[in-house]
């Protein structure tokens, strides 16, 4: 038992001791890979290989290739067949995945907590000792294929691949998919590997296991890979642009972007409370309207109309903007409805409607820390930055926003040239200039 | 690929290999697939599942080589000529291509065959 006086020393203690765990170092293997794990009490756990080798670092003339490297994940390597992968994981219960991003290829497995060193194991061989055969690229290939057809044929994928282009032209606008001229061969594939997959650009990020324990698992499984020079992505510049897609789509898209800011930065944080803000989302289902001024202006609309409001953040860049889809007779009220939402809060920003802003930017940000892909997001970005930080760091972070800065972002992001895209009909589409 | 063989122990035999490389090399001028113009590899049964697997993971070139061997032995075969000369297939050019590939896919299979029989699991 505790007397009163020592426990109140405990509760003095806590802070101090939570604010020297923010300031640990990333772990890191010999060869410069980055470890970070959040040990949760959940039998269940999970593993991610992040490889720093997203789109925005594709060569120039290889447009693509990123998308060929993530489908050749768990693919046959010098130790084990694709076969044998797949099966064992089977026999242990356990689920891959992959996923592509502008940043990081991401390769993950969930599974039983004891089961973490086989993964382990198996990553360390991805990146090491894949074949890259050819036989393996003719299969790859056609799903590089049919994932970018589908790509092509969804409005909103095609609209936040044009977005992203027209806003930063190469590195972070480069798309995600594979471009129909695409021709990448598998000496190609072979020499991105080589560039990318290298110790200083890998991060191995696991939920529901020991920090201490992984870095061990990883030091021995990662132990013959390359640890590769930390060349740094090319800085991005925001540029902005109007494209207009002509698109069968039965809904006319129009999307309006500004400059936004670098995720983690105070400036993002604030843009998350105006994102919020302005909102767009509906938090019961088949309401018609909510509170916030996107989705009133989309009830007024109707007809399946939807206004929401975006904001990307990353490394060293960020796009903040509008997304309206309606038919297309509407989809012109729909888009102005929208800018002038973010004129109104350039102008002046209601205590009331702050407070709510702030609470579901406070519940969202929180929420991300709860599930186990966006805390694997959390982690690796922690990794690569090298600095750790906790959901109550985030929340403190928002409640230092004022509903003046908030004001004043709007106003600079109305400011910087917009970047504009409409997809569907182009004919009867509006043109971006109309907007402001 | 199948049966009991002493080849590598006769290959690592410095005096096995010496007495049994011309008898070796009789064998093969009499079985005679080089006066077609074909290699050893080109004459492997094709008609199994591994084989043919194996053969479609061939690189495009060698697949093409392959099919103008082929085209080559049948119009000796048509002509009833055999090459003479430097048109038969020098012991060199005979390179075992497609052998690789067959103990890849047999492996493969195999370990396919394995799995699908397994009873009890262990890491």
């Amino acid at each position: 038992m505790l007397s009163i006086s020592s426990a109140r020393k405990t509760l003095n203690l806590v802070p101090t001791i939570l604010k020297a765990g923010y300031a640990t170092a990333i772990s890191k293997t010999s060869n410069g890979v980055r470890v970070a794990a959040l040990d949760e009490s959940s039998p269940a756990a999970s593993v991610s290989l992040v490889i720093n080798a997203g789109s925005r670092f594709e060569p120039k003339d290889k447009a693509g290739i990123a998308h060929f490297a993530k489908n050749f994940g768990f693919k046959n390597n010098g130790k084990r067949s694709a076969f044998r992968i797949a099966r064992e994981t089977e026999l242990i219960g356990g689920v891959l995945s992959t996923s592509l991003g502008r940043e990081s290829v991401t390769f993950t497995a969930e599974c039983l907590k004891e089961d973490i060193p086989y993964f382990v194991e198996v990553f360390g061989d991805l990146v090491a000792q894949t074949k890259f055969s050819e036989h393996e690229f003719h299969s790859v290939a056609s799903e590089v294929a049919s994932e970018c057809s589908v790509a092509e044929s969804s409005p909103e994928i095609t609209v936040i691949e044009a977005l992203h282009n027209t806003a930063f032209r190469h590195g972070l606008g480069n798309s995600l998919y594979a471009a129909p001229y695409s021709d990448i061969t598998i000496s190609d594939l072979k020499a991105f590997a080589a560039n990318n997959f290298v110790g200083s650009k890998i991060a191995l990020v696991g939920t529901g296991v020991n920090e201490t324990e992984l870095t061990s698992l990883a030091d021995s499984a990662f132990g013959h890979v390359d640890a590769g020079s930390s060349v740094q992505a090319v800085a991005t510049k925001y540029y902005g642009g109007e494209v207009r897609v002509a698109h069968s789509s039965p809904l006319g898209h129009v999307a309006i972007a500004f400059q936004g800011a670098a995720a983690g930065t105070p400036e993002f944080y604030t843009a998350q409370i105006l994102r919020s803000l302005l909102g767009g989302d509906r938090f019961v289902k088949w309401s018609t309207s909510g509170v916030s001024p996107l989705a009133i202006a989309a009830g007024k609309i109707g007809h399946g109309a939807q206004i929401s409001a975006f904001n990307y953040g990353y490394s060293d860049a960020g796009l903040f903007g509008l997304y309206a889809q309606a038919e297309h007779k509407s989809v012109t009220e729909a888009a102005k409805a929208a800018v002038d939402s973010l004129k109104a809060a350039a102008k002046s920003v209601s205590a009331e409607d702050f407070k709510r802003a702030l609470a579901q930017a406070k519940f969202e940000t929180a929420s991300r820390f709860e599930t186990r892909a966006s805390t694997t997001e959390i982690l690796a970005a922690q990794a690569f930055q090298g600095q750790k930080f906790t959901a109550s760091e985030a929340l403190e972070a928002i409640e230092g926003v004022q509903a003046g800065d908030v004001s004043k972002l709007a106003a600079k992001l109305l400011r910087s040239k917009p970047t504009t895209v409409v997809l569907g009909r182009t004919s009867e589409l509006p043109y971006g200039d109309t907007f402001f | 690929m199948s049966g009991f063989s002493l080849a590598n122990q006769v290959k690592a035999s410095k005096f096995w290999s010496k007495t049994l490389q011309p008898v070796a090399n009789a064998f093969i001028s009499a079985s005679g697939y080089r006066k077609l113009g074909l290699r050893y590899d080109d004459i492997i049964r094709e008609e199994t599942d591994i084989i043919r697997e194996a053969i479609n993971r061939l690189p495009e070139e060698e697949l093409y080589g392959r099919a103008f061997r082929m085209k080559t032995a049948c119009q000796y075969s048509l002509s009833h000529t055999i090459a003479t000369g430097d048109k038969v297939l020098k012991p060199e050019e005979d390179v075992r291509y497609l052998t690789p590939v067959i103990d890849e896919v047999a492996s493969e299979f195999a370990e396919k065959e394995d799995f699908n029989n397994i009873k009890s699991f262990s890491k």
